[in-house]
């Protein structure tokens, strides 16, 4: 339209009939509505991109977090990374690359018709210059993938490189190896810069072919107007030479005519990002893994669970397709049951099963009457306590985090629960007492504090069952002691306890033992 | 801005060259541009002129067009030369930026490394420096040929048009880009801080969620935790939507200031011929390409920014480490290889008392175990004898000189820590070998690995040349450690302190381990932790760590009891030196 107006004005002063001002709000309100019209669709399109975005990161976190914890193998930070910036990447290949492709179909052959309006010899030019380009660029896109193979050039080769070689700077250090590993990281690190640029030489021609027929595009039509106008040749237009108002019309909207295209082109490199993440968040979307029982439920308040708790015929799958048949039986209040049986048996998996973290193969668990199911699962959790075998807190103080089991406990309370639980020494050397925050990680509190910690927590409220995952591993026999008693005082106090361990004093402790056998029949 | 500049600056050194070359190249393509539109458009309304006036056939027309297919080459050419040396220059800044950060990193006090570890930091680390490659391709050279396109482009006006068009058309194009500037600033640099800073609490929320899901949800927590995730992922979308808003009114500005350009043309360029009119017109036009650029760019900086802020303030706490000594004590001859005198020990991070104060001395040839009930400090011990931790002059002394005298480089030659979970790197076996002694020989190599009872790897096909992945992948925890073990050994350290060198090894690897060590090194001291009660009975000597006053979170003041038990007849050894 723009174009139109200007070709009309200046061939106008060509025949020197009007005045160029009488134009020029025209022109500027012309701007405007386009303006508004880029606005429209750019608001459009990066509403949309931003909804989808979220969209998907709130199903991967959905999808990952209701899926049974499986234990050491599994890659949070991988997840993590997906939710995060790797979503983010889908944005440009959504805001830009979709709305470009959409362009590229129509717009170059609206302005094919335009021109051809007025010149079928530039239409011509056009229409052979055009269905070029693609073809070129995906000819030099593929060699450019091939040498990137060739030259073993990945995304973030050197990133990773200078991880690797920050994680091991402490031992770098002791061995006196800094200054050499410096240098190693030197060469490598310029030997994958010269592989790069080798692969750049090559993707770079496909948008320098680009800029070219583009260009050559425009230079040839110019001077085809130039040639006809100048009445050297007397075809061009229709029925005779081009008029001037056409050829600078022409000239004015050719390079809109490439202009998706280069939209195209400059965003390539994100549809190739956007593809590999949706690739990878499909796969995490797809993986029919076992799941959280009671998927989104909110837990119950404390409550009493009814007991006895007893399985029947339940098969467990500790991994990969594996099922162990788990020997029927049953937990009485004031308990103490040991689960033993070799490494990677299945002893976490049965304590996983019967918390509802994960769903039997087959067979029933029951709490007194009520059966453990999706429906059921919330409630029963509630009065389920859980020792893990690497206690981690979340970012709150030690009172904070303590109260949250029994909201009325005095201070007192908190303490006497602390000395219960053999944890007063661990109280006596926290910076601050009850008012320090532990963090994620314990903050300075060794594993085997931690587990005397998560035990006091029980023993201030204490719960029907105490399910405890290898509590004595990786501690000393003084250490292991003092948890098997803190264990113990729990027991007097009402619980249940279920302890999956391979600590034969521990087991030596117990009242019942649970053996798991990898012969026991598979379902 | 500040660490922008600064940043702009070490980019620059010692590549000076190189991005002049490429900014140069930069401004070629804009310009180039603008003079092919402008060059067209007077050939073509010269030409139209020209065939109305009957002139055609005495009407130049082969130079324009040869102007206009030179023009076409130029930019075609500057354009890939641009994006070539831009990138080059650019990769080859951020290499030596990455190369500073390491050995940065690699002068810190060694107990303050341990922090900067988790792979949170790392990532974040990295991808700080992946937003700098934007900073020269997308802000630096954009910005320099955006304003050398339009100085030049306003220039030709000048000489086309005269002053008076000239000065109008540069107030226009001047109110764009300061229009551009005022949408690329304060707000919408906070809008990325803060969506950069929403990223980050996803991928934090997220993966600590995840990691401990069951236990957050027996616990009642999960809730919680999702519900943060959850509003994480709507501050990022939040801060988006600021940015998208910014950018669309660039998308105005960008639209508008060229339509004014053009009807300020038609008015002031009255005068002019219908061909220099067009060939103004057409320049504007053409310019609209680095109002573009510009945004482009502008609009990157708040993540350029924060990326550079970050780096520099990384760079202010990688304070290096004192290296002690100019002149430091001499060695005194006939001293104990170690003495360790009333050493308390603490934890580094919260200061924490771990032990009473201990006292040891160990000599040349001698094996002392350590051991102590979890969580009591014993790894911190063996960091604090190898000076990866700090303690206070006084309380180690070795070969007769204080620890905290010793020149790093000579206390490294000497004494060497095996932490429990050591780290290995991406490379060969034998790279991870070499490590601790790049000249040594295959040979040399075998010896240790026979002595770490890792012997079965030499006798695979590919034998040391196995290759691991990041951080040793594709080795199990025990093996590991006795890589960790055996690349110690090659360094044949006077001291060895190795850190629980037997979890998850079956009692016979145990004992050929610790019969290795021994062995490869008969005359050094040797210090292992464990509590393994097999290690203990191998070792010379054995210490309990006496644990701090538990009625207390004072350091006590009386003398503690010590622990030290004497193990069998040792005579070569002296007589032990507790001093109690």
């Amino acid at each position: 339209m723009q174009a139109a107006l200007i070709a009309w004005v200046i061939s106008d002063l060509i025949a020197s009939e009007m005045p160029g001002w009488y134009i020029a709000p025209w022109l500027i309100l012309l701007s405007g509505l386009r303006a508004g019209l880029d606005w429209m669709a750019e608001a459009g399109s990066q509403d949309e991109a931003s909804q989808i975005i979220a969209d998907l990161r709130l199903q991967l976190l959905e999808a990952a977090v209701w899926r049974s914890p499986s234990g050491p193998g599994e890659d949070a930070a991988a997840q993590a990374a997906l939710m995060g910036e790797k979503a983010a990447m889908l944005r440009p290949w959504l805001e830009k690359f979709l709305p470009a492709m959409g362009r590229a179909r129509i717009v170059p052959v609206a302005i094919l018709v335009l021109v051809a309006s007025q010149s079928w010899t530039a239409a011509l030019a056009l229409a052979v210059t055009g269905p070029l380009i693609p073809v070129f660029m995906m000819l030099i896109g593929y060699a450019a993938q091939a040498a990137s193979r060739d030259h073993l050039v990945e995304a973030g080769a050197l990133n990773r490189l200078l991880m690797d070689r920050i994680a091991a700077l402490a031992e770098l250090r002791l061995l006196g190896a800094v200054g050499q590993a410096g240098a190693d990281l030197e060469i490598r690190a310029s030997d994958l810069r010269s592989r790069v640029m080798k692969v750049l030489r090559l993707a770079f021609l496909s948008s320098t072919v680009l800029e070219l027929m583009a260009s050559l595009g425009v230079a040839l039509v110019a001077v085809q107007m130039g040639v006809s106008l100048l009445g050297l040749v007397s075809w061009g237009g229709w029925g005779g030479p081009i008029s001037a108002f056409g050829a600078i019309f022409v000239l004015l909207i050719v390079p809109d005519f490439y202009q998706p295209m280069r939209d195209l082109a400059a965003s390539w490199h994100d549809r190739a990002a956007a593809l590999a993440v949706l690739g990878e968040a499909r796969a995490a979307l797809a993986q029919g893994m076992p799941r959280i029982l009671g998927e989104g439920a909110a837990p119950a308040a404390r409550c009493e669970r009814p007991f006895p708790l007893r399985w029947q015929g339940l098969v467990i799958s500790p991994g990969q397709g594996a099922a162990i048949a788990v020997p029927d039986g049953s937990l009485l209040p004031r308990t103490a049951t040991a689960v033993t049986g070799q490494s990677g048996i299945g002893k976490s998996t049965l304590l996983g099963t019967l918390a509802g973290l994960r769903p039997a193969l087959s067979g029933t668990i029951h709490f007194g009457d009520v059966r453990l199911s999706d429906a059921t699962v919330a409630g029963l959790r509630g009065a389920t306590g859980w020792l893990p075998q690497q206690p981690r807190f979340p970012a709150m103080s030690l009172r904070r985090w303590l109260r949250l089991a029994a909201p009325d406990a005095t201070d007192e309370a908190l303490i006497d629960a602390l000395h219960r639980a053999r944890a007063g020494h661990v109280l006596a050397s926290l910076p601050q007492g009850l008012g320090t925050r532990l963090g994620e990680t314990g903050g300075g509190v060794s594993g085997g504090e931690a587990r005397r910690l998560m035990i006091a927590r029980a023993l201030l409220a204490p719960p029907a069952l105490l399910l405890a995952d290898e509590p004595t591993a990786d501690l000393d026999a003084t250490s292991a002691q003092e948890i098997t008693g803190a264990l113990l005082a729990l027991r007097g106090s009402g619980s249940a306890l279920l302890i999956a361990t391979h600590d034969a004093r521990l087991v030596g402790a117990m009242d019942h033992v649970i053996a798991l056998h990898a012969g026991g029949k598979a379902a | 801005m500040r660490h922008l500049a600064a940043v702009i600056r070490e980019l620059n050194d010692g590549n000076g060259r190189h991005l002049r070359r490429a900014a140069v190249l930069a401004a070629m393509v804009p310009l180039a541009g603008a003079a092919l539109l402008g060059l067209s458009g007077w050939f073509i309304t010269a030409s139209a002129m020209a065939g109305a006036a009957g002139l055609g056939l005495v009407f130049d027309f082969l130079r324009p067009s040869g102007g206009i297919r030179t023009l076409t080459l130029i930019r075609a050419f500057s354009r890939y030369g641009e994006r070539l040396l831009g990138h080059d220059a650019t990769l080859r800044a951020l290499e030596r930026l990455r190369l500073r950060l390491f050995r940065d990193l690699s002068a810190v006090p060694l107990h303050t490394l341990a922090r900067r570890h988790s792979a949170q930091m790392l990532n974040r680390l990295t991808a700080d420096v992946e937003a700098l490659e934007g900073l020269l391709i997308r802000l630096v050279f954009p910005t320099f040929a955006a304003a050398l396109s339009l100085l030049i482009g306003l220039g030709v006006i000048w000489i086309i048009g005269g002053g008076a068009l000239a000065g109008a058309l540069a107030a226009i194009w001047a109110m764009g880009v300061l229009c551009l500037a005022r949408l690329a600033g304060g707000g919408q640099r906070a809008d990325a801080r803060r969506e950069e800073a929403a990223l980050q609490a996803i991928r934090s929320r997220a993966a600590g969620l995840l990691a401990l899901r069951g236990d957050l949800l027996m616990q009642g927590l999960l809730a919680q935790g999702l519900d943060q995730a959850k509003a994480a992922i709507a501050r990022a979308t939040v801060a988006r939507s600021g940015q998208n808003l910014m950018g669309r009114l660039a998308g105005v500005v960008i639209h508008l200031v060229p339509g004014m350009a053009i009807a300020a043309t038609l008015v002031l360029g009255g005068s002019l011929s219908p061909a220099l009119l067009l060939t103004v017109i057409l320049i504007n036009l053409a310019l609209t390409e680095c109002l573009r650029l510009l945004w482009r760019g502008w609009s990157e900086r708040g993540r350029i920014e924060l990326a550079a802020r970050n780096l520099a303030r990384r760079r202010a706490d990688t304070r290096p480490a004192p290296d002690p000594m100019s002149a430091p004590a001499p060695l005194r001859s006939g001293a104990s290889l170690l003495a360790v005198r009333q050493l308390v020990v603490h934890a580094h991070g919260s200061g924490r008392v771990l032990s009473a104060p201990v006292d040891f001395t160990l000599d040349p040839g001698e094996t002392l175990a350590i051991h102590a009930p979890s969580g009591a400090g014993k790894s911190t011990l063996l960091a604090m004898l190898a000076r990866a931790a700090a303690s206070k002059p006084g309380e180690i002394t070795l070969l007769g000189r204080d620890l905290c005298q010793w020149p790093e480089a000579d206390l490294r030659a000497g004494v060497t820590l095996v932490p429990q979970r050591p780290a290995l790197i991406a490379g060969s076996l034998a790279d991870n070998l070499r490590i601790a002694d790049p000249q040594a020989g295959d040979a040399a190599l075998a010896a240790v690995m026979q002595a770490v009872a890792l012997s079965h790897f030499l006798t695979t096909p590919e034998g040391l040349g196995r290759q691991l992945g990041e951080r040793g992948a594709g080795l199990s925890g025990g093996e590991t450690r006795r890589l960790a073990l055996a690349r110690a050994l090659l360094r044949q350290p006077d001291l060895l302190l190795v850190d629980e060198p037997t979890e998850g090894l079956d009692p016979a690897n145990a004992a050929a381990v610790l019969q290795g060590l021994r062995a490869y090194l008969p005359r050094s001291g040797i210090i292992l932790v464990s509590h393994r009660e097999s290690d203990l009975a191998g070792a010379d000597r054995r210490l309990q760590l006496p644990p701090a006053d538990r009625d207390s979170r004072m350091p006590p003041a009386a003398p503690p009891l010590h622990h030290i038990t004497r193990r069998g007849a040792a005579p070569l050894k002296k007589e032990a030196t507790d001093g109690h």
